[in-house]
């Protein structure tokens, strides 16, 4: 019954996908032919599509969901992937945790993207119809056929609610790696809001290329859509990067994995994109459509090399059919946009030159900022794809790893940090170099001072010293900006100003998360040893002595834990426990680490090994410098996007048809959505972007 | 013309990331390594074989140099492997059956206590073969082992010419010696 | 911003003020990343460091030995541990697993083939966004700064290694650990060194340092002993295949000292054939 009314949903959705695209074609076509009344029944027809195609995936998801919670084990799934024993909260997220399930949350996030794109341009087109408004309804079409192509994907290469009868009475659980924190819950969805994020900017770039969408400036009502799933992906990125390394035991928070380095590739063209996509027309040209495009493909690509097995990898699903269809329909949209582009490419406004002849002003560092955003995107997929081609061609197997982007990351990371600096304080008409030099005083001031203590007082390595020390120079540019916009803000507080502080908010946290990774790459130290209760093990300034071992087993699981005192780097002493769980039912043994840290650094320790009486215990231990940095900085990131998030002071929903006023704050605030006086639009362009804004 | 020479490369591109994701795809399980990146062929394929010397489980001495001149099939097991337990009686039946003036055997117990190792070998009747102790497992590192069971075959001159991982046969074994032992 | 000559005191105070301040700090950054540069961790340790986490676990999917904790990553730290401790260089050690687990087990893809293809990558994207910011940008500025950018971070990679360091999978027999290495690790440490280590290194390749060991050894071993001609040989195989001229005179040399040593017909051979 379950199994019916899941396949049912899965049906609904993807006709209701086909039908949402059908509709909204015609709707298009029938907006542009000037204002046709029939139009309007159209749009209202694709709205209501489209919201059943929410319904098709919710429905699907429901009932897997129920299945899993109501421990129905006839669903092949549920038998595979569940337990009676698995606590409530693993049961629930069993949902994503093997391929055939997260394909049904994808779905639903997708679907769901969909209907909020449609409810929102029918809205608009209520509210005025313009031929114009095409563009929005092409994107709309676009947005559901992408749907509508995975939810063929799904249905014809996967059998989520597959039936095994006589249905057992139990299963072996999800992964014991998937079911043991509570950040198995947030990570998955978090991350696939991100990718599937990135949807709509697609359908807008691709619609703005098949209606010659030049006059519109129509990034300006997608730019948001990017900011959001660009905070999604970070978050995700993120939070992932230290499930990995506080809970998994995996030694490290990233390890340039071929999974891990697709979450990175759309990360970087989303975060050029963001770069790119700033104002004026020159947004809406054809190198903001192909980053648009390239990003989403990219979250296509990964999806594919995760679910296709054909890289190694410590994330990726098992080896299952999802890999040709994936392939057709990465392959299908790659083709349609390359196709648009070249036909349709120069019908878009070609940016216009940068109109500041000065070297040192903001746009040539956003320019800058874009090549080695792309550059690094570029090489990084490279190094994904060499193994893949090498052995697909019968030549000698490759491995690219860590050396190898390092090699690239690192300078394109100090490259940025400079960007930062450079873009900052460089105006876009530079009032000339002395004025330049004098913002430049205080961070460059400061970059030497941190660089110079830190050499001076023993610190190794020059890379991690001038990390830290252009990372102080980008929290003080962005430090001074946000007190500029603060200090201008009229007493009715600095919340209304909050979206101008929210970009330098993120380049600070950027900066810290940086100096955090370099610190804890080139200042780590890690020894392993095998001790007896009593006995310690150092590495680098850490200290931990062992304790007891002892032994448990509870539900379905062997726990060796080792107590441990752990006394971090200038920190004071505290209990922890690391373990060794073995799971029998599925043969597998899992390491759990202990860490204590201060803001100066973690102690990371995990079990190597337990002699089989429990005698002796081989621990290793690693001192990581800084890297709570990393997290702290993630977070900053994420504030600092979701304060960007904000509406434009003055501008909200289009009933608010003010003008804005130029104020001494948007004279002085070098913000990312601030307006500088000389550049606001007339009020009929201001009329009209406002009705475009989504 | 621009126009031309972009499409001419976007086609080329695409389709060459095609037609490599789809090899990828179709050949991933016949080739040298299998999906989860784990290795399977030894960098010491037609190479001279590492020296290989050191104290037995039974108490003496062994060294691959004592067999110059003859085939020798060395392999590397532990006590504690599954796989191992049913691959040594099919090596000590093959010591039998082979004449010791042209095959000779050597086994490695690597990962091992003296005591474990020995009684498998009493266990499997692998008294006749002298199996090194490798208590830390650095000789088979030596060897470019990735686990246990893993067998070599070395010539007369000291090359390895034949490796697998995983219990062998007799079948695979003699299909390894023989072009050895006639050429 | 224009001034006439005779500033007043105070500005010119000011200026220099400001001047003398900014060479201060130059000169401390200079110092400080001198300082930093000079004490960049070079101990066992780091060098291990840099080692595994440059060597891929066989059996783990895709992680480094330096990150993984499954067993033969341990051993395979152990080992490579104990090599840097005996005094090898990392490029031995990385060697030494190359000839054992293939040309797979390094993280860095090779300089043949694809894997030239994508270490060369980096730099044709280089180009590229050069010749893009020299278009966006204008004819001098941008051409300027285009040029910068590439040849700046083109330096930097090569710097930095894309371009190398080579790890052959050498013709040599591999080298091995001396017998009864297993029984005794601490035995094994003391034996590599000397005539054996300079050997070993010679059949990996690096000829410097065997004709650095074998410089040490003929220093310290009684002239015409055992030791002495053995180390003799070394030294001129070394130097041989550096390509160094003295060769010629060491190889004679060790003719003279041992005619009747295992390796004289060879040598002899060698210096027949030039």
């Amino acid at each position: 019954m379950i199994a019916v009314v899941g396949s049912f949903g899965l049906c609904i959705g993807l006709c209701g996908a086909l039908a949402t695209t059908g509709l909204w074609v015609i709707a298009a076509r029938r907006t542009r032919a000037a204002a046709d009344p029939r139009a309007a029944t159209m749009i209202i027809a694709a709205r209501q599509a489209g919201w059943l195609t929410l319904f098709g995936a919710a429905l699907a998801v429901a009932a897997m969901e129920i299945a899993l919670i109501g421990d129905d084990f006839s669903l092949t799934y549920v038998a595979e992937n569940s337990s009676r024993a698995t606590p409530l909260l693993f049961r629930i997220t069993a949902l994503w945790s093997a391929l055939d399930g997260s394909l049904l949350l994808w779905l639903l996030i997708l679907s769901g993207h969909s209907a909020v794109l449609a409810h929102r341009i029918a809205s608009l087109s209520e509210r005025s119809r313009r031929p114009d408004g095409a563009v929005g309804m092409v994107a709309a079409a676009v947005v559901s056929a992408v749907a509508a192509s995975f939810f063929a994907v799904t249905l014809i290469s996967t059998r989520p609610f597959a039936r095994v009868l006589p249905a057992p009475d139990d299963g072996p659980g999800p992964n014991p790696l998937l079911a043991d924190h509570v950040a198995m819950a947030v990570h998955p969805p978090l991350l696939y809001a991100g990718y599937l994020g990135l949807v709509v900017p697609f359908g807008y770039a691709l619609a703005a290329l098949i209606t010659g969408g030049a006059r519109q400036n129509w990034m300006t009502a997608v730019r948001r859509w990017v900011l959001a799933a660009w905070l999604c992906l970070t978050a995700g990125i993120a939070l992932g990067a230290w499930w990995s390394y506080a809970v998994l035991g995996w030694g490290g928070y990233w390890a340039w994995d071929p999974v891990e380095n697709a979450s990175l590739l759309p990360w970087l063209t989303s975060t050029a994109l963001l770069h790119a996509a700033r104002r004026g027309r020159a947004a809406s040209g054809l190198w903001t459509v192909t980053l648009a495009a390239a990003s989403f493909l990219l979250v296509v690509t990964g999806t594919f090399l995760t679910r296709s097995g054909i890289v190694a990898s410590v994330h990726s699903f098992t080896r299952s059919d999802l890999g040709p269809a994936l392939l057709v329909l990465l392959l299908g949209w790659a083709g349609v946009t390359v196709a648009l582009v070249i036909l349709r490419g120069d019908r878009l406004a070609a940016a216009p030159a940068p109109r500041s002849t000065d070297l040192l002003s903001r746009g040539t560092a956003l320019l800058l900022n874009n090549v080695l955003l792309v550059g690094l995107a570029i090489t990084v997929l490279v190094g994904t794809l060499v193994p893949v081609a090498s052995q697909a061609w019968g030549g000698p197997q490759l491995s690219v790893g860590a050396p190898y982007y390092n090699r690239i990351a690192v300078p394109v990371a100090f490259g940025l940090l400079v960007l930062v600096v450079l873009g900052t304080i460089g105006r876009r008409r530079s009032a000339g170099p002395a004025a330049l030099r004098r913002r430049a005083a205080l961070p460059a001031g400061v970059a030497a001072v941190v660089t110079a203590a830190l050499g001076l007082s023993g610190a190794r390595g020059v890379a991690p010293v001038l990390a830290l020390g252009l990372g102080a120079a980008v929290v003080t540019v962005a430090g001074r900006q946000v007190f500029g916009v603060l200090r201008g803000t009229r007493p009715r507080g600095w919340w209304s100003r909050r979206s101008a502080v929210g970009g330098h908010l993120a380049h600070a946290g950027l900066a810290i998360a940086l100096a955090g990774i370099a610190a804890s790459s080139s200042w780590a130290a890690s020894s392993e040893a095998t001790i007896r209760p009593g006995g310690w093990v150092t590495a680098g300034g850490s200290v931990v002595q062992l304790h007891r071992v002892g032994r448990h087993t509870s539900d379905g699981r062997t726990e060796t834990a080792a107590e441990l005192s752990i006394t971090p780097t200038g920190g004071s002493t505290r209990p922890a426990t690391a373990a060794l769980t073995y799971y029998p039912g599925r043969s597998q043994t899992v390491p759990v680490p202990a860490i204590a840290g201060t803001w100066r650094g973690d102690a990371y320790v995990t079990v190597l090994a337990i002699a089989d009486d429990g005698s002796t215990v081989t621990l290793r231990v690693s001192d990581e410098p800084l890297v709570g940095w990393l997290w702290a900085g993630a977070a900053v990131m994420v504030t600092g996007g979701l304060l960007a998030f904000a509406p434009r002071r003055g501008v909200g929903p289009v009933r608010a048809r003010r003008r804005i006023e130029p104020t001494a704050a948007d004279a002085i605030g070098a913000a990312p959505d601030g307006l500088a006086p000389a550049d606001l639009p007339t009020p009929v362009t201001l009329r009209r972007t406002w009705v475009n804004r989504s | 013309m621009r126009r031309l020479l972009i499409t001419v490369l976007a086609v080329a591109a695409l389709a060459g990331l095609g037609t490599t994701l789809t090899r990828a795809l179709t050949d991933g399980d016949g080739s040298a390594s299998g999906a989860d990146g784990a290795q399977q062929s030894t960098g010491l394929l037609d190479r001279p074989a590492p020296s290989l010397s050191g104290p037995t489980v039974m108490g003496g001495t062994a060294a691959l140099s004592r067999y110059r001149g003859k085939v020798v099939v060395v392999s590397i097991w532990a006590s504690w492997c599954a796989p191992c337990r049913a691959e040594l009686p099919v090596l000590a039946a093959a010591h039998d059956r082979y004449r010791p003036s042209q095959v000779a055997f050597l086994g490695i117990a690597t990962r091992d206590s003296r005591s474990g190792a020995r009684t498998m070998v009493t266990r499997t009747g692998l008294t006749g073969v002298p199996s090194i102790l490798d208590t830390d497992g650095s000789i088979a590192i030596d060897w470019g082992a990735t686990g246990v069971p893993e067998t070599f075959v070395v010539d007369r001159a000291g090359r390895i010419r034949a490796h697998r991982v995983g219990a062998i046969t007799a079948h695979w074994l003699d299909d390894a010696v023989r072009p050895l032992v006639a050429r | 911003m224009t001034h006439d000559a005779t500033g007043s005191r105070p500005d010119r105070g000011r200026r220099l003020a400001r001047i003398l301040l900014a060479t201060l700090l130059l000169v401390a950054v200079a110092i400080g990343l001198w300082n930093a540069h000079s004490n960049a961790d070079r101990s066992l340790a780091a060098r291990l460091d840099s080692v595994t986490s440059g060597l891929r676990c066989p059996t783990c999917s895709g992680q480094s030995v330096a990150d993984s904790e499954s067993d033969l990553a341990r051993r395979m730290r152990a080992v490579a541990a104990e090599q840097l401790a005996a005094g090898r260089t990392p490029d031995q050690v990385k060697t030494y697993f190359v000839q054992r687990y293939g040309r797979q087990v390094l993280l860095d893809p090779p300089l043949s083939g694809l894997g030239l293809v994508a270490r060369l990558v980096p730099f044709v994207l280089l180009v590229a966004g050069g010749v893009i910011i020299a278009r966006r940008l204008g004819r001098r500025r941008g051409i300027l700064t285009g040029a910068v950018f590439t040849l700046g971070l083109s330096a930097v990679l090569v710097g930095t290694g894309v371009l190398g360091p080579v790890i052959r999978q050498s013709a040599y027999p591999p080298p091995t650990l001396p017998a009864g290495a297993a029984a005794s690790p601490t035995a094994s440490a003391q034996r590599t060194t000397g005539t054996h280590a300079a050997l070993e290194a010679l059949q990996s390749g690096d000829a410097r340092t065997a004709e650095r060991e074998a410089r040490g050894e003929l220093s310290s071993a009684r002239h015409g002993s055992r030791r002495w001609q053995d180390a003799l040989l070394v030294l001129g195989l070394a130097q041989h295949q550096l390509g160094d001229k003295q060769a010629e005179g060491t190889l004679q040399r060790f003719l003279n000292a041992a005619p009747k040593h295992p390796a004289a017909p060879m040598v002899r051979k060698l210096l027949a054939g030039g």
